[in-house]
């Protein structure tokens, strides 16, 4: 997962500076660290396998590509990574003229009036059919769907998401809360044996 | 964020099995590995030595060398404007290291010479040229008549044919000229 290594093992820029000096192994550690987080991060924006292998690839590509290890440790290693991922997503849309535009204010009003403090029941009964989940992630706007995946599967925090999305950190904040109060409503089994 | 945003999202991590195909991982690990090969096998390039040495410098480093560069791009500036002010004006004018060189008869005067002087040069030139021209037929008989006067002891008679002599050449020195015919 995308869970924070523990202190024991190197950090990224420390994989990253070996693999710039030649150690393949370290390229190793570092890919098997962030492969899952970073494709289910594609993959809960795109929700096409095929899109995200291929914007998977060129974000790998590209890092080995770079020469540079100083833009990356200005920034986390982790931050930069999905900034990358997230452009290369952004261009394919727009080489294809598609990409979903939904009416968030309409949305984010509607949940904020419709979800109360969750019922702990209701946390313990959460769907763990992975379809529903991935059903439930497309059914966020855009921008929300963005930053819960962040949170999920990036594990970054909210001024590091501000900071790749180039929002500001209340918005940021906002985005998720409404995002979580979705989900957990559309992932509920409540809601799932209501007629 | 509190504890059940925290559970719900643990949730959807632990409950999302979507992965990158094996030949994606394989792909993506050659690559890299190719890539690290290459880093091992290849010395540094000129252009990455340059770009480590002025990028990668500390800021320490950096300053002197900035320094440096001012202080060189002063003193380039420096001589060329000395090299200006001692450029000739004209394309056929002696080095200047061959004027120093040059005795001091050969120069120019420091100052110019004053314009009284300067006015008098024609008048020394024609005297010059009168002093070794012969003189006319006429005045040397003249000058022998006058002399002759002289010696038989007619001064008045000597000194009307002066006058009238000098009124026709007023820029001859009758007198002179009378020396110089006693001594031939």
């Amino acid at each position: 997962m995308t869970a924070q290594p523990p202190s024991a093992e190197p950090a990224d820029a420390d994989l990253l500076r070996r693999y710039r000096a030649g150690d393949a192994a370290a390229f190793t550690q570092l890919y098997e660290r962030h492969r899952l987080g970073l494709f289910r991060f594609l993959m809960g924006l795109c929700g096409d396998q095929a899109v995200a292998e291929e914007v998977f690839q060129e974000t790998w590509m590209s890092l080995i590509r770079s020469e540079s290890l100083q833009r990356e440790a200005a920034v986390l290693f982790k931050t930069w990574l999905y900034q990358i991922a997230r452009n290369r997503l952004i261009d394919h849309w727009r080489k294809q003229g598609k990409r979903q535009q939904r009416e968030e204010a309409f949305d984010e009003q509607l949940h904020d009036q419709a979800m109360a403090e969750p019922d702990p029941e209701w946390q313990l009964s959460l769907s763990q059919d992975q379809a529903r989940i991935q059903a439930a992630l497309a059914d966020l706007p855009a921008e929300q769907r963005e930053v819960f995946l962040l949170r999920a599967h990036g594990d970054l925090e909210l001024h590091e998401i501000a900071e790749l999305t180039r929002t500001p950190a209340e918005t940021v904040k906002s985005r998720l809360r409404y995002a979580l109060q979705k989900m957990r409503r559309l992932l509920s089994t409540a809601e799932e044996v209501a007629p | 964020m509190n504890d059940h945003d925290e559970r719900l999202l643990r949730h959807v991590r632990e409950h999302s099995g979507e992965r990158p195909g094996p030949a994606l991982d394989a792909r993506i690990l050659a690559a890299a590995g190719e890539a690290a090969a290459a880093r091992r096998h290849s010395p540094e390039g000129f252009w990455a030595r340059l770009r480590r040495a002025l990028g990668g410098a500390s800021a320490r480093g950096r300053w002197p060398a900035a320094f440096g560069c001012l202080a060189l791009l002063g003193m380039g500036l420096g001589l060329s404007l000395q090299t200006l002010e001692q450029a000739p004006s004209r394309y056929d004018a002696p080095p200047a290291s061959m004027q120093r060189q040059a005795p001091m008869a050969l120069q120019a005067p420091a100052s110019p010479a004053p314009m009284a002087e300067m006015s008098e040069a024609p008048r020394i030139m024609a005297r010059m040229a009168a002093e070794a021209a012969p003189l006319p037929a006429h005045v040397l008989a003249a000058l022998r008549e006058i002399a002759e006067l002289r010696e038989r002891g007619e001064a008045e008679q000597a000194q009307q044919r002066v006058d009238r002599l000098q009124a026709d050449h007023p820029t001859l020195d009758v007198e002179a000229e009378l020396r110089r015919l006693s001594r031939e």
